[in-house]
């Protein structure tokens, strides 16, 4: 809300310089989000009058005016276009300041002395004009300020008020809170008008529930023509473009007030008598933006005889709609329902400052000092004579009263308030407080329809008092005890793994384009999509991690990366919201250097990196090899199972995909469920052995399909207590060995707590082993 | 006998001098000193043969002796393995400049490294970590946090909406807020209440470099018998010194969330030029627009209405709850100039974070 310095001077005595008001609003609740400067805020600029204008001798673009103060004439150098004798113009006089902080000198110009300078809108400060020089009204009396002569300046604060507080959408609401923080004197606005006889026309309210109150006043005599300088001046300044004396008052008002105005051509109004109801079905209407618009029975309209002339509370009609030509006027003021404005409004896309001020509330009190005020300042400036009223007013409210308990106040605060204190802001806010035995009984006055309890009178006393004045106390407290439905999981063992593997932490967006899901085969009915989206590119929510994990990675690699290592633990919405924990690794494993050789992720990099999570976090989850998932390499993909149930999923990316994304070759992706990660532990220590282990190589020659864990299956069994551990460090086909077969090296460990193992018994194990794998491998011993 | 001792002595000493490498010394150390066939040992051995009075002088010689022996042959063996470990090390020259072998590690989001840091704060005096879904109720994410249908309040949280309805048969939404999570809380316990919640919210908003449809919250929540308002600021002034530092000075004034009544904002003095808007006295500082103070998070107390809403007594129990929006306390502290950024998973952007 742009509040103008002058205007609110007008309302009420502030003790304060300008640049002391944003704090005081701040501390009020509304602060400032800006301040501008209008006007002339130059010294030392006069009015002058051109007598002559000459060649420069020595500059094309240059001339030289002759000019007047009234008491004496200097030459002045000026390289503007739009300079002719007669006409009266800004001159900088010598010691003039301007905007920017420049000060006029006598100076010489291309050898010619120039007295002063020549000012456009621009150099005064006036705005960005600089086409050429500002002229000023004939009968600017030669040599006064200029300042003066321009209305003077003025200070715009742009005030952010919150939606609770529509009274302060009004330079009277502001200069009320204002006054009752400085403890001033407010004055309102003169509307003082001979009364009206009643009016010749009829006010109906079909529908009492969304109208509280309707006023209708007939002006008559109208001429309509445009605004005087000071209205325009103020309009402008608060951000509203002037059209003519009428629409301008009611332009005004609503700011001097906040109260919404409408006026009609009574002449362009059929029949003698105006209704508030519910549009008709399929009804028509043309408003004012020139569009037409198709009604239903919720929308609340203004009807005359035949149709309907304005939608209640949002805009008027083409069809009586003022004009140039109007000389009768019908002034409303009204209270809307703010719940019907809005629906209206939103149904039909349709906002105006109008419905911005419905929606968020007003009071039939204001509603009648506003058509009052309007009423006034059309008769004084259109010759207007008010000639009859109507107020349909079917039930004045009943002001509410709340009692505030003086311990209530206490309690809530933290701090003593002494009774004369709260009184007195209570009687400065206007709410008449009441001594009662417990506190005050107070009376809301009707423009503060957001006070609703004792904890609103609360803050008001507190509010004027000053947050600042309420002790910083860090109380004692009790600790809360909670079951463990909403208590967050403990993820900070996942992270740090994951990091000190060299992946990063990432947040990726929750929504993902339409077309994405189906990429992963999700069914469409378990695609959770947004019913209002802002994009197509943002408009279903992510049934994977994965899809906006590889959308990271793509945008890395044309960031030229060549190495992606990327994990999110988030929320996932594959029919339904589920927390999960996912990680792409892309490009290289390891990087050429110096002294290390490059490598490629593979899916063994993404298996170590499981085994190494499962370890670190103590995670009980298997990682099996196969997936079903067909976004994943049909032949380099597992299941994560836990629990006896899967719990994700893991692989190479299915290359079909990852061309179609241009990904590479070698692009690894997981996702399992985050509850996998964040049971709380389960550990035992064992104790530690005291006697030395023994380590013994194993070669074999087995088919080539012979899986390594059947290998290691049977050296386990066959090894049983004495076996800790099997290592294949050797695996090859080709060369020596036979087609269709591989060669398996492995290194057992064999280690019995209680005792050191004997040549024979070490000997006797790698036997049974062997045997074994001869046996149900089908190996051959190398 | 005492002739032989010095013998033993010459001889061994001038051996060991002539030995260059460690092999030589273990055959002279054993030529003398070894067990079996060394002279000196022979020399100890056969004392007992000796009559009484030689026993005593010789014993005590020959012991002497070995002493002596045993730790010359000792510093003769440790020069000359230092004297290889020597030679080894001048071959081990090394050009350091070049870059060391790098170990991965991967970084943490700023995002969610805020809001660890901030949780830490809050746990420390008691707030327990709490969260809730992301796909909530209208009456979760508003009615019942006192923001009814058409309530003006709902336009500044623009609501995304999802193609599924609730049990009451409205459309589910996306939270605008972490709010929702201090109903789940009320209604699932008895005060008292001390939690706090952390998430991701959003705002049906066109994205800039200022705005982002998804952000991230931070949440309180506290509800007791007799908490006030000064509790309420001096539970937000030790966050804000744990948080800035500890010279943080705090203010407040009054500011509008349907939920809490008295609503208050909370500014903290600038910790870039300590409240006095510029840098050293003179540039104006950029963190706070040379104002001296951020904003750094909406609070106030429950709103009874709140209170009521999930089955507690307002005239038993009163509480504080606060806001805080992680994306910009971040973006203010690290100079982080387009929001955009945190959702992008550009490593050129989270590599400054490890």
């Amino acid at each position: 809300m742009k509040i103008s310095l002058n205007w609110l001077k007008e309302l009420v005595d502030l003790p304060w310089p300008a640049d002391a008001l944003p704090e005081k609003l701040a501390s009020l609740g509304f602060p400032v989000e800006s301040v501008e400067k209008k006007g002339v805020s130059a010294t030392g600029v006069i009015a002058v009058k051109i007598l002559a204008v000459d060649k420069h001798p020595n500059a094309d673009r240059l001339r030289i005016a002759k000019v007047t103060d009234g008491a004496g004439e200097r030459s002045i150098v000026c390289g503007a276009p739009n300079i002719e004798p007669g006409q009266t113009v800004p001159l900088a006089t010598p010691g003039a300041k301007l905007p920017g902080g420049i000060e006029i000198t006598v100076s010489k110009i291309r050898g010619v002395e120039s007295g002063g300078m020549l000012c456009s809108e621009r150099e005064l400060g006036l705005s960005d004009e600089h086409a050429g020089i500002l002229m000023l009204p004939e009968g600017t009396k030669l040599g006064s300020n200029v300042a003066d002569a321009l209305g003077g300046s003025d200070t715009i604060f742009d005030v952010e008020v919150t939606p609770n507080r529509p009274d302060i959408l009004s330079h009277v609401g502001l200069a009320r809170e204002l006054a009752a923080l400085a403890k001033t004197k407010l004055t309102l606005p003169d509307d003082a008008l001979s009364a009206a006889k009643e009016a010749s026309f009829d006010i109906e309210i079909s529908e009492p529930a969304l109208c509280a109150r309707y006023l209708g006043r007939v002006l008559a005599g109208v001429t309509v023509a445009p605004s005087p300088d000071w209205l325009v001046k103020r309009l402008t300044a608060c951000g509203i473009r002037a059209i003519n004396n009428v629409v301008d008052v009611t332009n005004y008002v609503q700011l001097e007030w906040g109260h919404p105005l409408h006026a009609f051509d009574i002449a362009k109004l059929k029949g003698s008598a105006i209704r508030v109801r519910k549009a008709k079905a399929g009804e028509k209407f043309l408003a004012l933006d020139e569009k037409t618009y198709a009604l239903n029975e919720t929308d609340l309209v203004i009807g005359d005889k035949e149709s309907v002339v304005a939608l209640a509370g949002i805009m008027g009609g083409q069809n009586s709609g003022v004009t140039n030509a109007t000389t009768d006027i019908l002034l409303e003021s009204a209270v809307f329902d703010r719940a019907a404005v809005r629906q209206t409004s939103r149904r039909l896309g349709l906002k105006s400052e109008s419905s911005f001020r419905f929606e968020k509330g007003t009071d039939t009190d204001t509603a009648e000092r506003a058509w009052k005020r309007a009423a006034k300042l059309i008769s004084d400036l259109s010759g207007a004579r008010a000639t009859g009223s109507k107020d349909a007013f079917p039930s004045a409210p009943k002001p509410m009263t709340i009692e505030l308990r003086r311990e209530a106040l206490s309690t809530l605060l933290g701090m003593a308030i002494p009774d004369a204190a709260a009184q007195d802001v209570l009687e400065r806010l206007q709410f008449s407080p009441q001594p009662s035995t417990a506190g005050w009984s107070c009376t809301v006055p009707p423009h503060r329809k957001d006070v609703v309890e004792e904890a609103d009178l609360v803050e008001e006393v507190i509010r004027l008092v000053g947050y600042n004045s309420v002790p910083s106390t860090l109380s004692r407290f009790r600790v809360a005890k909670m079951d463990s439905t909403y208590r967050a999981a403990p993820t900070a063992r996942l992270v740090q793994t994951m990091r000190g593997y060299g992946v990063s932490e990432a947040l990726s967006s929750s929504l993902v384009p339409s077309e994405w899901p189906a990429k992963f085969s999700v069914p469409e009915k378990d695609i959770i999509k947004l019913a209002n989206p802002i994009s197509q590119e943002e408009s279903a929510l992510r049934p994977t991690l994965a899809i906006n994990l590889l959308r990271a990675i793509q945008r890395n690699l044309n960031h030229q990366r060549d190495a992606v290592a990327l994990f999110e633990i988030g929320k996932t919405f594959w029919g339904e919201e589920e927390a999960k924990f996912g990680f792409v690794l892309c490009g290289k494993a390891v990087h050429k250097t110096w002294r290390t050789a490059e490598k490629d992720i593979c899916v063994f990099y993404l298996k170590g990196l499981l085994e190494a999570l499962g370890r670190d976090t103590q995670a009980a989850f298997t990682i099996e090899p196969g997936a079903s998932a067909p976004f994943l390499h049909p032949h380099q993909s597992f299941t994560i199972q836990y629990r006896g149930r899967p719990a994700g999923w893991a692989g190479m990316l299915n290359p079909r995909l990852a061309a179609e994304l241009d990904l590479g070759g070698n692009c690894a992706i997981a996702e399992i469920d985050l509850a996998v990660f964040t049971q709380p532990l389960d550990r035992k220590v064992a104790s530690l052995p005291k006697h030395a282990f023994v380590e013994r190589d194993i070669a074999v020659v087995v088919d080539v399909a012979t899986p390594w864990e059947k290998i290691r299956g049977e050296a386990e069994t066959a090894g049983g207590a004495l076996l800790h551990g099997v290592h294949p460090f050797d695996v090859f086909s080709g060369g020596s060995v036979a087609a269709g077969q591989k060669s398996v090296a492995f290194r057992i460990r064999l280690q019995d707590p209680a005792k050191t193992l004997s040549e024979s018994e070490i000997n006797a194990a790698v036997d049974r082993i062997k045997a074994s794998l001869q046996k149900n491998c089908g190996a051959q011993l190398r | 006998m005492g002739m032989d001792l010095q013998e033993i002595e010459r001889d061994a000493l001038a051996e060991l001098d002539r030995s260059a490498s460690l092999p030589e010394i273990d055959a002279v150390y054993t030529r003398y000193l070894g067990r079996k066939d060394g002279r000196l040992s022979g020399i100890l051995r056969n004392l007992g043969t000796l009559p009484d009075d030689d026993k005593k002088r010789i014993g005590q010689e020959a012991n002497k002796l070995r002493t002596i022996l045993e730790e010359r042959f000792a510093a003769k063996q440790k020069s000359l393995k230092d004297a290889a470990l020597d030679s080894a090390v001048a071959g081990q020259r090394v050009d350091l400049s070049l870059p060391g072998t790098f170990f991965g590690r991967g970084n943490a989001h700023p995002i969610l490294e805020t809001i660890r840091e901030i949780a830490d704060i809050f746990g420390g005096i008691g707030f327990r970590m709490v969260e809730g879904p992301e796909i909530e109720t209208d009456k979760n994410n508003f009615t019942d946090l006192n923001i009814p249908e058409n309530h003006p309040a709902r336009d500044m949280q623009d609501t995304f909406y999802v193609d599924r309805k609730s049990e009451d048969g409205k459309p589910l939404l996306l939270r605008t807020h972490t709010s929702p999570v201090q109903v789940r809380i009320m209604k699932s316990m008895p005060p008292p209440v001390r939690v706090i919640s952390a998430g991701r919210v959003f705002r049906h908003e066109a994205t800039d470099a200022t705005h982002a449809a998804i952000f991230h919250q931070i949440e309180g929540l506290a509800v007791d018998e007799n908490l006030s308002f000064a509790d309420l600021k001096g539970t937000l002034a030790h966050f804000a010194e744990s948080y800035f530092g500890p010279k943080t000075k705090v203010r407040f004034s009054p500011s509008y969330f349907p939920f809490v009544e008295p609503g208050a904002q909370m500014d903290a003095s600038c910790f870039l030029c300590g409240g006095s808007g510029r840098i050293n006295g003179e540039v104006p500082c950029n963190i706070c627009k040379a104002t001296g103070w951020i904003e750094v998070l909406g609070a106030g107390m429950v709103n009874p209405q709140v209170l009521r809403n999930v089955g507690y007594d307002p005239e038993k129990v009163t509480g504080f709850a606060f806001g805080i929006g992680v994306e910009r306390i971040v973006m203010t502290r690290l100079q982080v100039r387009d929001i955009r950024l945190f959702l992008d998973s550009d490593l050129r952007f989270l590599e400054q974070f490890s």
